[in-house]
């Protein structure tokens, strides 16, 4: 086990080296760097050409290259030129603020596919499960900007405008008078932030887990040690809570790492229309204001993230399945 | 992942067509009636769609006579239109003739049992699938006739006091925008940024990924190795998060930029697909034999091993077609896709939410197109992997 683990870390730091290349490439790419930001008919050339130099934009393009792969690697990203600030300051509080997201999303998304996918897989053709299959490939086909945006007419706006009990906030992490709050409040305040866009966010993936989940339980649901289990007399409940859903299980932890791409692209677009303060926002404020240090630090971070989950799937995935780890 | 027992869900092997030229029929007596029914009425359906557009077409046209002289030139997209609605309307005589005619019927029932005529037949059977392809189909042609049909110029601005924000009505189908545009009308115009750029990005994503994917799975040994490395480095970005960072560095993305971007950081799935069958066909005997002959490893390639991984990848790509608009749709919405005023179903989305509260319908019914055709996307996919391939089926 300890070697599998080992092998497969060793496997992914080759992987973070070329995304960090692939990332300095791409930005090579772009018209201008970094400097022309600062360009205006009030900035000479000269003092413009200083920057650079001070930024050492001057040098060849491999030695740049050396120079930031070592800063990436001792763990300096550099210099927001957007906010003024060192990127290793900002970069922990939008991180955890992501996390918090996307970590609600994923127990959003594997409670509600996987009992969903259940329900469907124990009453298979009848009309709940035609009908979850629709709503469930409804979903998964609904942009998640979109979905957002209805979330937030109904459940805000409208809520809002017509008094109903349950009136969820819009926008932002906490309310303007969070500071004033006393402890549970501010508990229940930070929920209440936190239920929209963790459902924008998880229920296209929630759709897609409940498809593998009807899959998975199916197959085992039909094999011989099931039918033995209902033969011994045991209740319906313990047959398929413990008998087969144990077994269904294994493939749907593969899912944990395919969907972390899926939820952290989404997180650009649901923290963007929530105004949640997280990595996905971070990087498109970055792009639209030609932060380059942040866009590459904030891509990096996303990335990193991405081999990480994968990595912690297929180390779930040999723990619960020993066939795996052997070969 | 192992598959320890048989797929319980498999389907039993296909009846093969008899000598009379009858199918063997499974005992359901009462069906047959539901099948001529269901055609007759889809016949009927579609009949009434095409006349529906033709007379609205030739309503347009009416009231195009009676502008003032120097009248607004035809762009080409207008002929195009009017090419496509005479080939529909030529094709619809086509399936009816088939439908009605017995000796037409009769052929039909003794064709060959290819692997693409035994799909065929699967097909057929999934209604959800059928209806997928059906809103497929029509969604095409509205697109394509677009031109003919559409109420108002997508980029003609109303009076300003007179006609913002007007909710939906007879006259407006979906309502007015804050310039006074006719949402039913951009929708319909946005319907060819996003079909047509799925269409190209899928096509260019899935030649790319069999590509790639071919070369990997033949040759193995460092190009494989190389090649699979950097499958892995970009599947480890999540799409969106390298799209925005490429397209934001290009001022004004193009309609082609967007296309080109959106095709050349898709096609990891497929190639990953196309490398594991191609694992699995170098070893066959039929490419052995190819070998054996002398042929060319291009000619191998692209002759025998590539065309047996077809299935898959048409699966892939159809399911990505759906995938790709939403990914469009996204990347519109937050400003970097296609450009205003050009509509785009992620661009209209993006200028509805910031007239929420006072008009919903701006939002709401580009979104709803999103979704129908996603929906249909992915019900042609799944009914075409049930089909193709009975072992993928979830």
């Amino acid at each position: 086990m300890l070697a599998y683990l080992v092998r497969r870390l060793l496997g992914a730091i080759p992987l973070l080296l070329g995304i960090l290349t692939l990332i300095f490439f791409v930005l090579q790419l772009a018209p201008g760097d970094p400097i022309a930001k600062f360009a205006n008919p009030n900035v000479s050339p000269e003092v413009l050409e200083q920057m650079r130099r001070n930024f050492g934009l001057d040098r060849p393009l491999h030695e740049q290259y050396g120079k930031w792969l070592w800063s990436f690697v001792t763990g300096d990203f550099g210099y927001s030129f957007g906010q003024m600030r060192p990127i290793n300051e900002i970069l922990p509080g939008i991180l955890w603020n992501t996390m918090q997201l996307t970590l609600i999303s994923l127990v959003v998304i594997f409670v509600v596919g996987m009992l969903i996918g259940i329900v469907q897989a124990v009453r298979q053709y009848s009309i709940a499960d035609n009908v979850l299959t629709f709503l469930a490939l409804f979903f998964y086909s609904m942009p998640s900007f979109w979905f957002a945006l209805m979330l937030i007419l109904i459940f805000s706006l409208r809520a809002g405008q017509e008094g109903w009990a349950l009136s969820f906030p819009a926008s932002g992490m906490t309310s303007i008078d969070y500071e004033y709050l006393t402890g549970g409040e501010k508990f229940r305040d930070r929920v209440m932030h936190l239920i929209l866009p963790a459902i924008a966010l998880g229920i296209g993936s929630a759709a897609g887990v409940a498809r593998y989940m009807r899959g998975a339980m199916l197959e085992v649901i039909h094999q011989d040690f099931i039918r033995t289990a209902r033969a011994k007399g045991l209740s319906e409940r313990t047959v398929v809570f413990k008998h087969a859903l144990r077994n269904a299980l294994i493939p749907i932890i593969t899912l944990l790492g395919l969907y972390l791409p899926f939820l952290l692209s989404g997180a650009v677009l649901v923290e963007t229309i929530f105004a949640w303060p997280g990595m996905g926002r971070a990087i498109v404020d970055a792009i639209l204001a030609r932060d380059y240090p942040m866009v590459m630090a904030t891509s990096f971070v996303i990335a990193s993230m991405v081999v990480l989950g994968n990595l912690l799937s297929d180390v779930l995935y040999a723990v619960v399945d020993p066939r795996i780890r052997n070969d | 992942m192992v598959r320890v027992s048989p797929d319980p869900e498999s389907v039993p092997p296909e009846p093969m067509p008899s000598a009379t030229g009858q199918e063997l029929q499974a005992p359901a007596p009462r069906r047959g009636a539901g099948v001529v029914w269901g055609r007759v009425a889809t016949l009927v359906l579609a009949w009434a769609f095409t006349l529906w557009v033709a007379l609205t077409a030739w309503q347009r046209h009416q009231a195009r006579q009676l502008l003032p002289e120097p009248r607004p030139r035809l762009g080409w997209d207008y002929w195009v239109a009017v090419v496509t609605l005479v080939a529909v309307i030529a094709g619809m005589v086509w399936w009816t003739w088939k439908s009605v005619s017995g000796k037409q019927l009769a052929k039909s029932r003794t064709r060959g049992d290819s692997q693409w005529s035994i799909a065929m037949r699967h097909f057929k059977k999934n209604r959800l699938a059928m209806g997928g392809m059906a809103v497929m189909i029509l969604l095409y042609v509205v697109t394509l006739v677009t031109p003919l049909i559409a109420p108002y110029d997508p980029a003609a601005q109303g009076d300003i006091i007179t006609s913002r924000y007007l909710p939906p009505s007879g006259e407006h189908l979906f309502g007015t925008d804050k310039f006074g545009r006719d949402i039913f009308s951009r929708t319909l115009y946005g319907a060819q940024i996003s079909l047509s750029i799925g269409f190209v990005a899928v096509g260019i994503s899935i030649t790319l990924g069999t590509m790639v994917g071919a070369l990997s799975g033949y040759f193995g040994g460092w190009v494989d190795a190389v090649l699979m490395r950097v499958t892995d480095m970009m599947l480890a970005f999540p799409r969106l998060v390298l799209l925005i960072v490429v397209i934001a560095i290009f001022e004004n993305p193009s309609f082609w930029l967007v296309v080109i971007v959106l095709g050349l950081t898709g096609w990891m799935g497929t190639s990953r697909i196309v490398r594991g069958e191609v694992l699995s066909l170098r070893e066959r005997e039929f490419v052995q034999a190819a070998r054996a002959l002398g042929f060319s490893d291009f000619r191998i390639i692209t002759r025998h091993v590539v065309p047996n991984t077809m299935a898959p990848v048409i699966v892939s790509a159809t399911l990505g077609i759906g995938l790709t608009i939403l990914t469009e749709a996204s990347l519109s919405f937050l400003g970097l896709g296609v450009q205003p005023p050009t509509p785009t179903w992620g661009n209209m989305v993006a200028d509805g939410r910031d007239a929420l509260t006072q008009a919903w319908w701006i939002a709401t019914f580009p979104g709803l197109a999103i979704v129908l055709t996603v929906v249909a996307f992915n019900l042609l996919g799944d009914g075409l992997r049930d089909a193709l391939d009975p072992r993928l089926r979830t």
